[in-house]
């Protein structure tokens, strides 16, 4: 099937004192039509940073990208602003992780309807037109009485109800790639529930692709079809969701998994130590000084990824990775 | 003696909003007592009282009705000349965003000294001993001590503000949703951590969190909250799987789960708390509203809190003895 994003080695540096610190490196992914392609890792493995570069929302002077974004087959040029703001919110909306701070904190609910629904490139609506297509939006996210929430302001709601009324907002323009960064980190147990809920629901009825970051593997597991898990700027393991949550082959990954204490008492085995700061990544695998499984070579080497099934990938010395003709021992 | 003991706790605030005020009764009616050395889980979602009731315990806040008795004296006391915290070094606090819990301006070394200089009579020199110590224990190794807040991650400085807590070696620490800003596998160091330091000493702990797998971790029995009230109460953490009531049970089913396959219900439905079951003078059961059990008597009268079976009590009408 067509492929609706395409991110081809996308690389993103940020510079600082005149230096290139790479922070995203080699990044390749793509989403099908219609599917859902699930983030997960630590916080500062670039997640976040790979979604706001496909966006275009990284200042130019403050990052610089290499590597290729495509949008249904046209290449997209993520520097140019102007571009890009055609198609973000057109074609591409995106859903943030704190609701309380991403809405306008002078301007009502209703304004934020209005400033979506009447940008340039969309088909002209009149305001009493836009009105009604808020409330239907609303409606559909369960929330009651959407007229008056139309009159309020942001800080007059609740989380859940703002996050709903985030996702009503990236929904008004029916975008085909909905790309939604821990949707649910700020929310209740059940809210959380919810939100899963309408986006898998929301995903049926419109057929739309989702690229969802989270580090919550229960909301993964709930909404992904495809997983890519990222360490230190890097997927390190990509595949088939159902794959990498039940058998995951990485030594990160596992130790992920394992970190969740599962109903039971007894002591969880824990990845010692952290990742890695920015500035200190080497050219070798960033998770060698946490890896359990760890060998002289993975110190200096970082392999390509190589195939383990299918659709399964994963970039490890010890699992069959491969850098120039040095295979892992 | 029991370490603890809420005994019919309330708390009301007063809602002014446009016009029509109202009494907004955040903790209503909750009694329940803590054993030395045990840990209490507190789960509920946001919104239904259970922070509130943690700042009762510690004496941030007043109960406008009923008492919080510590080894058998009321933790809030005011004088004439301001409000005094009897067992401010004996009942310590850990808070979510520990970033918002520390002075920017302070090193690791003085955010773990503050309470020693304010509560322990400790010459200066004790007290560096004492902190180098602390961080010792939570694994904030010595070279870092000098660093300020902003650059630590949010794992360590919550080790920090942790040894802050444990500085002054208090009896009872409460815990508010100590985990749910950090990362998975920082989490799972923390929550070894707090084992760990239970272990060691005759810590008890209040867990407030709406994380049942972390509660199920540490705690030995839970108390689910909603509305204000306490639904459902067990006393061993072994009757986990046996709750009754409609709300614990939604809470249980609602867990994401990525290790089991079944798929859930796919279906969305509302299942907001209203806030008017908080506002004073409504006498139904809170969650009626959303209770798929729901009868004409729950609308009608409020649950008392009642015994179902040993170590286990629920205020429900649906649920026979």
């Amino acid at each position: 099937m067509e492929n609706i994003l395409e991110v081809e080695n996308l690389q993103i540096f940020l510079k600082k004192n005149r230096q290139k610190i790479n922070a995203v490196d080699q990044v390749t992914f793509g989403i099908e039509k219609g599917r859902t392609l699930g983030i997960i890792g630590e916080s500062g493995s670039g997640k976040s940073l790979t979604c706001m570069a496909v966006m275009g929302l990284l200042d130019r002077k403050m990052w610089q990208f290499e590597g290729n974004v495509s949008l249904q087959g046209k290449k997209l040029d993520i520097t140019k602003r102007k571009q890009m703001s055609q198609i973000c919110g057109n074609r591409m909306a995106l859903i943030m992780q704190n609701p309380m701070s991403a809405f306008n904190p002078v301007i009502t609910i209703g304004q934020h309807f209005y400033e979506t629904l009447g940008k340039p490139g969309l088909p002209k609506t009149g305001k009493e037109q836009m009105k009604k297509i808020a409330v239907e939006l609303l409606e559909k996210m369960y929330i009651r009485d959407p007229e008056s929430v139309l009159r309020s302001y942001a800080f007059q709601l609740s989380g859940g109800m703002l996050q709903r009324i985030m996702i009503a907002l990236a929904l008004a323009v029916q975008p085909d790639l909905l790309i939604a960064d821990e949707p649910t980190t700020a929310l209740d147990l059940s809210v959380q529930n919810e939100i899963v809920k309408i986006l898998k629901e929301l995903q049926r009825k419109y057929g739309m692709s989702i690229l969802i970051v989270s580090h919550d593997l229960g909301v993964i597991k709930e909404l992904a079809d495809e997983v890519a898990v990222m360490y230190a700027g890097n997927i390190v393991e990509k595949g088939s969701a159902k794959e990498i949550l039940l058998n995951p082959s990485h030594p990160y990954s596992k130790g992920l998994f394992c970190s969740r204490p599962a109903f039971s008492k007894e002591r969880l085995t824990v990845m010692e130590g952290q990742p890695p700061v920015l500035e200190e990544r080497g050219s070798g695998c960033g998770f060698y000084p946490r890896c359990p499984e760890k060998c002289e070579a993975c110190k200096a080497y970082f392999p390509d990824a190589c195939t383990v099934d299918r659709k399964h990938q994963i970039k490890c010395l010890k699992r069959g990775g491969d850098v120039n003709g040095i295979a892992g021992s | 003696m029991e370490l603890l003991e809420v005994d019919q706790a309330e708390k009301s605030y007063n809602i002014r909003k446009f016009g029509n005020s109202y009494r907004l009764m955040a903790v209503n009616d909750v009694s329940f007592s803590l054993k030395k050395g045990s840990c209490v889980g507190l789960v509920g979602e946001s919104g239904c009282g259970k922070s509130t009731l943690g700042r009762l315990i510690t004496g941030l806040e007043k109960p406008t009705k009923g008492q919080v008795r510590f080894l058998g004296e009321s933790v809030y006391s005011a004088t004439k000349r301001g409000r005094k915290l009897p067992f401010a070094g004996k009942i310590q606090m850990v808070f979510q965003d520990s970033y918002d819990a520390v002075n920017p301006r302070y090193t690791a070394e003085q955010i773990v000294e503050e309470p020693l200089r304010n509560l322990m009579h400790l010459s200066v020199k004790e007290r560096k001993m004492k902190v180098s110590e602390l961080l010792r224990k939570v694994g904030i190794p010595d070279s870092e001590k000098n660093k300020y807040a902003m650059e630590f991650s949010g794992g360590q400085l919550q080790r920090v503000c942790i040894a802050r807590a444990l500085a002054c070696e208090p009896q009872l620490l409460v815990l508010d949703e100590p985990l749910s800003s950090l990362d998975v596998s920082v989490q799972a160091q923390i929550l070894n951590l707090l084992g760990d330091i239970k272990d060691e000493g005759n810590l008890s702990y209040l867990l407030i969190s709406h994380d049942l797998e972390a509660i199920y971790y540490l705690a030995d029995s839970i108390i689910v909250m909603y509305g204000g009230q306490i639904m459902e109460q067990i006393d061993d953490i072994s009757l986990f799987y046996e709750m009754k009531h409609p709300y614990t049970k939604m809470l249980l089913s609602s867990i994401p789960s990525y290790r089991n396959q079944e798929e859930k219900s796919e279906t969305a439905e509302s299942i907001w708390m209203d806030l008017g079951v908080q506002k004073e003078g409504y006498t139904g059961c809170p969650y009626y509203g959303r209770c798929p059990e729901g009868k004409e008597v729950c609308k009608q009268k409020r649950p008392e809190i009642r015994k179902i079976r040993k170590g286990q009590t629920v205020a429900c009408h649906m649920i026979d003895d």
